[in-house]
């Protein structure tokens, strides 16, 4: 009998993609392994986050913190044995309108971890002095300002970003954490909004006993007087001939940095920008990938840097009018050793991170996942694979016979993915059965004249109605040829011809 | 009326007033009296305390200073609070510590409710 005809089409699946996100490697934990130079990042061997938690314990006198958020029990432990021991503690940080309308909301920065910040913040009460407002962004600690002065810059919020987030930290120079805590000094009188008076209770602050003198010494900062951070961004840019790497959570495609990035592409600069994947940039990424700027990304991603060629800073601010314009930031210059330090590190993350950004490519050859733009990549992200199998819904021929002659599927609005698989090639597979008899059609009869002997002996032409070989159905002024055994096909094909009929099947 | 700083209650040493009272006297107590008949229990209201010497004096001011202090304070504002502290006494000059004084008191004792205001502006830059 007719068997249905299985057919099938493969489409090399080279149409460009919409902006997004390519994996090239799988995500992996970082090397944070301690460098000479004093430049660290987080990571599972908890280098940063133990020279953070020495430094408060060794403190003697006065321990100066801030961060935007606080969480983490080591360090908080270590604060408060420093409490313990008479050491005075002073923290700077976020207000809680701030934290609940984060603009690091997305991805991990979750309610969670806003919630472990205010516990701290609990056990904190009475033993700290602690000071908020809503632009406080800048995460450091600076100990004993007097004596044996100790102080770190960190991109990561002192909680568990300190371990498993790609962050960075500086040691300062002596110089260097004395001239923080002279800012730490200025913005605590002149800029906090509320001081944790009692757990649970923020009181507003008030004006200082006296003016406080202004900041020394050379450490960038954005602060309500200060904009000397956007000031060593834009310079570092500017200066940039052959290199710039910069990493940045937040990317504003609004802000003169973000655009000066891209105007260094047109000078020649080979740019690269190093970020978390996040629909939150999408305007910026896809400025910078249109000027030639190459995007990378990590899921974990939140430090702050830039490096050109033997210069480099790492900050706190992202590169944002919230951050370079605004908000209390700070950030610490890199030159000598330690801006090669940061070359080092950046460069191995250039060759680690795992997501690749490309406004309109196909499908590559060494990807192995896609997240469109406008997606998470927790929630967006699809699997390419070599070939996916489309199967179609069958395809009625109009004739038996003629199943080669079936129409084609229309393959050009075939889709590029299903969702949550994206091929490099789409085997489209169908199948082509044979037309069914009509369930109203009725048999067509032939008139064949016979002569028989009649009573009287003589022969006697009679007419009647017999069937046709094959059998032959009529629907409306269609007819149908009705196949049913292998060995009618010829018989069937001859007929049909005859009848100007279709072969169909039962 | 003299009295001494530890006899002293610490609502009366801030206002320098407490009230006073005095027993009955039964008829027939005093035979000088005996035309009176007695009193009876008394109270003497808002009487005006001072301080009983100069012993009692100073760490009566002290105590003044101490309980004035609850704002962040630089050396200046110690010293005028000192003076404020000081012109209470009208029948003494009692010596009050010095801010240096003060801040290696509150240095000593950081964990002290009132210290925080002296150590928060020493330590973060107002002491020039």
């Amino acid at each position: 009998m007719i068997t249905p005809l299985k057919l099938s089409h493969t489409i090399e699946n080279t149409a460009p993609l919409p902006p997004g996100w390519f994996r090239f490697h799988e995500t992996k934990s970082l090397d944070d392994h301690p460098r000479a130079s004093g430049l660290l990042c987080a990571g599972p061997s908890r280098s940063l986050h133990t020279r953070l938690t020495e430094t408060v314990e060794q403190a003697k006198e006065v321990v100066l913190l801030a961060s935007f958020l606080l969480a983490d029990k080591e360090l908080t432990d270590m604060l408060l044995h420093a409490v313990g021991r008479g050491v005075r503690v002073y923290v700077l940080n976020s207000s809680e309108q701030r934290l609940s309308r984060s603009t690091e909301a997305d991805g991990d920065f979750d309610q969670r971890m806003i919630a472990e910040h205010k516990a701290m913040l609990d056990e904190l009460a009475g033993k700290v002095l602690l000071r908020s407002a809503e632009h406080f962004h800048a995460k450091f600690l600076v100990t004993d300002p007097r004596g044996e002065t100790r102080g770190w810059i960190s991109t990561a919020n002192f909680n568990r970003a300190l371990v498993d987030g790609v962050e960075l930290g500086v040691e300062l120079t002596r110089d260097e954490a004395r001239a923080l805590a002279t800012r730490f000094n200025h913005i605590f009188w002149c800029e906090s909004e509320r001081e944790l008076a009692e757990k649970g209770r923020l009181a507003a602050v008030g004006k200082p006993p006296v003016e406080p003198p202004p900041p020394t010494g050379d450490i960038p900062a954005t602060a309500k007087d200060c904009n000397t951070l956007r000031d060593a961004v834009n310079a570092l840019i500017a200066q940039a001939t052959k290199e710039l790497i910069v990493s940045s959570y937040g990317l504003d495609n609004n802000h003169a940095t973000v655009l000066a990035l891209a105007e260094a592409v047109q000078r020649g600069v080979r740019v690269t920008v190093l970020t978390r994947p996040r629909p939150g940039c999408k305007a910026a990424l896809r400025l910078l990938r249109e000027a030639g700027v190459i995007v990378l990304g990590h899921e974990k991603l939140h430090a702050k840097a830039i490096w050109t060629d033997g210069h480099g800073l790492v900050m706190t601010a992202n590169f944002a009018a919230e951050g370079l314009d605004t908000g209390f930031e700070v950030g610490v210059r890199l030159t000598g050793e330690r801006a090669e330090s940061l070359r080092g590190i950046l460069q191995d993350w250039i060759m680690r991170f795992p997501w690749r950004f490309e406004t309109s490519s196909p499908v590559s050859s060494e990807a192995s996942e896609f997240c469109p733009l406008e997606l998470s990549i927790r929630d967006g992200t699809q699997k390419i694979v070599e070939e996916r199998i489309e199967k179609l819904p069958p395809i009625v021929a109009p004739d038996a016979l003629k199943l080669n002659e079936a129409k084609q599927p229309d393959f050009t609005r075939m889709a590029q993915s299903n969702g949550k698989v994206l091929a490099r090639r789409i085997k489209v597979e169908w199948e082509v059965r044979p037309p069914l008899l009509p369930a109203n059609a009725k048999e067509r009869k032939q008139e064949r004249t016979s002569t028989k002997p009649g009573k009287d002996g003589k022969l006697v032409e009679t007419k009647e109605l017999v069937s046709y070989e094959p059998s032959v159905y009529q629907a409306g002024n269609e007819s149908f040829v009705l196949l049913q055994r292998d060995e009618d096909l010829e018989a069937a094909r001859k007929l049909a011809e005859q009848l100007k009929a279709r072969v169909v099947v039962k | 009326m003299p009295i001494t700083f530890a006899g002293c209650k610490p609502a009366s040493r801030n206002s320098f007033r407490q009230d006073l009272p005095v027993p009955g006297i039964p008829s027939g107590r005093f035979s000088e009296l005996e035309w009176l008949e007695g009193f009876d229990p008394s109270t003497l209201n808002d009487v005006e305390l001072v301080p009983a010497s100069e012993a009692d004096a100073e760490p009566w001011a002290e105590w003044l200073l101490h309980q004035s202090l609850n704002h962040y304070a630089t050396p200046e504002r110690l010293e005028m609070m000192a003076a404020a502290a000081r012109q209470r006494f009208e029948f003494h000059s009692p010596l009050l510590p010095t801010p240096e004084a003060l801040l290696n008191k509150a240095l000593a004792n950081p964990t002290d409710e009132h210290s925080h205001f002296i150590l928060a502006p020493y330590d973060l830059g107002l002491w020039s």
